[in-house]
Order: structure tokens, then C-alpha cells, then sequence
């Protein structure tokens, strides 16, 4: 990815990772995060 | 026990009937003794007239018949295996039927199976557990209902046009409350998806990785230490004990230790234990909530935790924060948008400021070399730097460039001293480890000759025989020949060190290359090398001082191409 772009996450999509890392046993990295949020609009 | 007292016993018939009766009762009194109350007791008929006989009463079987006649309260007749008994109770009552109820015995519950139900019975919705195994995001995304195909298409559907799937779904209600219905099986119901998700699919991964910091960073559901995310109840805490032990460990072992360290020993979790990661990320989170105990000095991938009253790391022949000040004209060549971790590996040719100290400057190419801070307002992180050429790993410390301070690499020096001299040539390489890098220098030959050093006590410059095996450039070498006007000259004093003119004027005079018409002339590699004995330059800096001279004391050497020279009295 090499576009820029500013973005906002919706409350939607903090519940959404907030989600994912509860459902993680272990601690989550940001680049999981951002793979997470990739995948579920793909 | 309760005696039973015959007498207070009624009994029918005539006086001789009623002694009878009595005799025959007491008979099986004898009998029943330790039986129940109400317990029946048996005798055959012919017994009976037997033992009267016995002991010297009258008495026939038609007597005894006649006396259970007539004292059918007391008395029963029973006719059993072709003999016929009298039967009587402790209590002297006739006895009563006492045959167990087996109409509904715990045995027949248990033998006799439960009619089978005539609807089936709902099935048990199972408990949520944790999988120890699922630690991979994929693994997790797997799980996390990302669906089939059909199910994304369904999805799409969705997203299309939410309003006829929430007619659906209704449908699909109300069907469900009617009574005739008989499905029981199990339904994916699916979510729509929610209409104002952001669509991330233009996005850049930094750019949207500093959108998932900025909102998650936010929320006091979610605990962050540096890259990784976990919700904040679920991290375990530290006791008092826990974190005193962990401050006791440190300064038992005189240095800052990593997370894996401190887990393993303090903690005593195993590194093969299905909770070693979470361990690792509980220490590191809490620990970091302990501002006034303990401070965070590694980076992503090596841990290092450091208390208070540690040894500092590194020279102690100048102050931490004066170095910093030496090094403050780094913080005008870092890039405003640092590129870390871009490069993997540099070349440096080591000054006599550097050697002394046994120091690195913190400049771009080493700022392109090395992580950034991973938790906010960072000061130092710990670096292991491996020679394997001496077989040895030191620990550097690399402090950040504040805002009037220039960062630099500390804890070098015995590296230096054993292997090096001002001059020489060296390499550091990045490892996967983003706190592990590789330091090598070229060997050579070996040879000998008089260089520069710095007498500690008198503050002096002397020349003395140097042996050494690395290669190094002779324009950066600082020997006796080239450089004889240091020979016995006094270290400048801290005010004029400030001023880079000042320390440049000097290194023309030390060099000592007087020209015809007067004043001295250098090359930039001789000014580089001498100048940088007092205090740090760097090319760039020395450079920009030499071109932007008003005073017109240096001027660009017409004779050479890359010279300078140096005219005495206009320097303050």
C-alpha cells in the first residue's frame, strides 16, 4: 500500500477490533489489527 | 428393649384357658426376646403341646386351637408346609401383614428405563472456551466468522440492501413462533454488516495503523505496550512482591535484564508455558505503570527493564548531558520524517572524540540503522552489540536526541581501546532482532606508529607508540608527523570547545602547515580529523562552518580541491 490517505475509524470498527483482541489469549499487534480491518471489508 | 409383662396382657376364655393362653405366650416371649415389637412369632402347633408337655401343664393341639379362637387378638392360626402354627408378636398383639411396598423401589427406578420423549430434547448450546492453541491471526480470523463463500455472498447481499434482509429476518420470526413448527436444528443467524464500517481499501497500512493507535490508544478497555493490544481486564497483575522482586533482581544483577529474563527468573513461568507470552506482556504493561521504580530501555524484539541506581553504561570521563550538548548540531541533519530500521547496515570511520569516549554519534545513516522509542517519551534503549571477531557482545546504550540534546551510542569503550584507534573503519549490521546488531572492523597488518592520545591527569596531548591491527585511513590517522602542533598542547577549556570556530582555528594551528604568505592550510580530512579531538563534528557540520565563515578567517584553498586555509587574528 503507498496511497496516503487520512481516516477516521468508525465506533463500529473499534468495536469490531475491540472484538478481535478480546477474542485473542494472547496480546494482538497492530499489524493484525490493521490485517483484521483489510479482510473484513475485502 | 421394652419386657413385656404378660399380665398386663387381656385374655378371653375360662380361668384354666386364660392360664393356658399366658403359659403359651410366655412361650413366645422366650422366643421373641430380641425381636421386635411387632415382629411375628412362630411356633407349630405340635411344638406348643410339646413343651407343655415338657413342663408338666396339660394341654392338646385342640386346646391350643381352641385358645387362639378365642384370643384371635393375641393368637393367629397358620396353616404353612403341611403344619399348623400359632402365630404371635412381642407386643401380644395378632401380627399384621408387613410385606415391603415394591410399587415404587429405587431398584425399579434404576432398572427401568424412561419412556423415550416424544419431542427431542434441545440441544446444549456448548461453553466458550479459549483455545490454548490459537495464537496466529489467521487462526483467529478463521474463527471469528469470516464465513464461507456463500456466506460472503449472503454478506454482500446484505450490504446491498439491508432492509429486505430485515424483512427476512422478520419473516423468519414470525415463522419461528408459530406452534406447529418442528425444525430444531441448529441456524447461522448472520449479522448485516454494519452499514458505516469504513471502507479501508485506499488506505495505506501506516496510515491506517496510526488511525488503529489513535482510537484504540483511547480506550481504557484496551491495554497497549508498544506494538500489541489486549483488553486491560484480562491482563494479569503483579503483586507488591511480584514488582519488589522483579527491582531486587535488576540491581542484583548490576544491569537492565529482559522481559524473557525477568518472566524465567522472577516470575519462574517456563519459556515452553502456554502462558510465557502473556506473562511476558502483563510484565511489560504493569511494569511500565511503575514510573517511579522501574523504566523501559529495549526495543519491540529485546525487552530491557532498568531501575533507578543502576551503573550508568558507558564512559564516565564526560557528562551524559555535556555529550548530548556536543552533539546538538545532529538534531538540524535528522530527517523530519526519520526512515528507521530502513538500512542494514553502515560504514564509520571512527573520530578521536568517538575513541576517546568510545561512543557512536546518533546521526541520520544511524537513525536509518536502529528502531524508534517503542513507548512515548523513551529516553535510552539498550542494544547488545556483538563483535564476532572478539567473540564478545557488549551492551550500548543508545540515548534518544531530545529536544536541545543530539542522541549517541554509549559503552563501546573497551571495544575500542582493545581493537582500535582513531581513524579506523568499522561496520554495523542489523540483525531480524531490532535490538541486536553486528559490529565488525578490518583487520590488517600489524603496525606501529606514534599517535595521539589524551593524558587524563594533565589534560594534555602526548604522542605515543601505538600498535595496532585494523585498517584505517591515513588521512584520519592522527600521528606525530602530520599533526605536530598537538604534541604537549593543552586540551581547550569547555568555553572555547563551544565555539566550533574556535576548535577549527585550533586544528589548522596543530596541523601546522604553515603557507608561504601566512596562515595555514589543511585538507577538510586533516581539519575533520584534528577537529574532532575537542569535540564532535560531523562532515556536514565542519563543512557548513568552514563555507559560512563571515569573519573571512577560513577560505576554500585555490591550490587543492578539496583544501582549506586559515588566517590567524580574525577569530574572537
Amino acid at each position: 500500500m503507498s496511497e496516503k490517505t487520512e481516516i477516521q475509524l468508525s465506533d463500529e470498527d473499534v468495536e469490531y477490533l475491540i472484538a478481535m483482541i478480546r477474542s485473542s489469549p494472547t496480546a494482538l499487534t497492530t499489524d493484525e489489527l490493521v490485517e483484521a480491518l483489510r479482510l473484513r471489508t475485502s | 428393649m421394652t419386657v413385656i409383662d404378660t399380665t398386663e396382657i387381656e385374655l378371653a376364655g375360662s380361668k384354666a384357658e386364660q392360664t393356658l393362653a399366658r403359659d403359651v405366650l410366655t412361650l413366645f416371649l422366650g422366643r421373641g426376646q430380641f425381636m421386635a415389637a411387632d415382629a411375628p412369632i412362630r411356633f407349630k402347633v405340635s411344638e406348643i403341646v410339646e413343651y407343655l408337655k415338657a413342663t408338666g401343664k396339660s394341654g392338646t393341639e385342640q386346646s391350643v386351637a381352641k385358645l387362639a379362637e378365642s384370643n384371635s387378638g393375641v393368637f393367629e392360626i397358620a396353616e404353612d408346609d403341611g403344619a399348623t402354627w400359632l402365630v404371635a408378636t412381642r407386643a401380644g398383639r395378632r401380627p399384621v401383614d408387613r410385606s415391603p411396598d415394591a410399587t415404587h423401589s429405587f431398584t425399579e427406578r434404576l432398572m427401568t428405563p424412561a419412556p423415550k420423549p416424544e419431542h427431542a430434547t434441545k440441544a446444549l448450546r456448548p461453553r466458550p472456551r479459549g483455545d490454548s492453541t490459537w495464537s496466529t491471526l489467521e487462526r483467529v480470523l478463521t474463527d471469528f466468522d469470516m464465513g464461507d463463500e456463500s456466506d460472503r455472498a449472503m454478506r454482500r447481499m446484505i450490504e446491498a440492501d439491508p432492509s429486505s434482509i430485515v424483512s427476512q429476518i422478520l419473516d423468519e420470526t414470525i415463522a419461528a413462533e408459530e406452534p406447529e413448527e418442528e425444525a430444531v436444528a441448529a441456524r447461522t443467524i448472520i449479522v448485516p454488516a454494519a452499514p458505516s464500517s469504513t471502507d479501508v481499501s485506499t488506505v495505506g497500512d501506516r496510515e491506517l495503523a496510526a488511525a488503529v493507535r489513535a482510537r484504540l490508544g483511547q480506550d481504557s478497555r484496551v491495554a497497549q505496550f508498544g506494538d500489541q493490544w489486549m483488553i486491560e481486564d484480562l491482563v494479569p497483575r503483579l503483586s507488591r512482591g511480584d514488582l519488589r522482586r522483579i527491582k531486587d533482581y535488576i540491581e542484583e544483577q548490576e544491569q537492565p535484564l529482559t522481559d524473557d529474563v525477568l518472566v524465567q527468573d522472577v516470575l519462574e513461568v517456563r519459556q515452553k508455558a502456554s502462558d510465557f507470552e502473556l506473562m511476558r506482556f502483563a510484565l511489560n504493561y504493569r511494569l511500565a505503570q511503575e514510573h517511579r521504580d522501574f523504566e523501559f530501555v529495549g526495543t519491540n524484539n529485546q525487552r530491557f527493564w532498568s531501575v533507578s541506581n543502576l551503573p550508568p553504561i558507558g564512559t564516565t570521563r564526560r557528562k551524559a548531558t555535556e555529550i548530548g550538548t556536543d552533539y546538538r548540531f545532529l538534531l538540524e541533519e535528522l530527517p523530519e520524517q526519520p526512515a528507521y530500521r530502513s538500512v542494514s547496515q553502515l560504514s564509520h570511520v571512527l573520530t578521536f572524540y568517538e575513541f576517546y569516549l568510545g561512543l557512536l554519534p546518533y546521526d541520520p545513516e544511524m537513525q536509518a540503522l536502529l528502531p524508534e522509542p517503542l513507548t512515548p517519551n523513551q529516553r535510552t534503549a539498550v542494544l547488545t552489540f556483538e563483535c564476532p571477531q572478539q567473540y564478545t557482545t557488549y551492551l550500548v546504550e543508545l540515548r534518544y536526541p531530545t529536544p536541545n540534546r543530539g542522541g549517541y551510542l554509549l559503552g563501546l569503550d573497551d571495544f575500542f581501546n582493545e581493537n582500535l584507534v582513531a581513524g579506523a573503519l568499522i561496520s554495523i549490521r542489523a540483525t531480524e532482532n531490532d535490538g541486536h546488531y553486528i559490529m565488525e572492523y578490518e583487520a590488517s597488518a600489524a603496525q606501529s606508529r606514534r599517535l595521539l592520545e589524551l593524558e587524563e591527569r594533565r589534560q594534555r596531548y602526548v604522542f605515543r607508540p601505538t600498535s595496532f591491527s585494523c585498517a584505517a585511513f591515513d588521512e584520519y590517522l592522527l600521528d606525530e608527523d602530520t599533526f605536530p602542533g598537538f604534541s604537549n598542547d593543552k586540551q581547550l577549556d569547555d568555553k572555547a570547545r563551544r565555539k566550533p570556530e574556535t576548535v577549527i582555528s585550533r586544528a589548522f594551528e596543530r596541523r601546522n602547515n604553515g603557507l608561504e604568505g601566512g596562515g595555514f592550510g589543511a585538507t577538510f580530512a586533516e581539519l575533520f580529523a584534528a577537529s574532532n579531538t575537542e569535540r564532535p563534528f560531523s562532515e556536514a557540520f565542519l563543512r557548513s562552518v568552514l563555507d559560512g565563515d563571515e569573519s573571512g578567517a577560513f577560505a576554500k584553498d585555490p591550490d587543492d580541491a578539496d583544501a582549506y586555509t586559515y588566517i590567524p587574528g580574525t577569530i574572537g
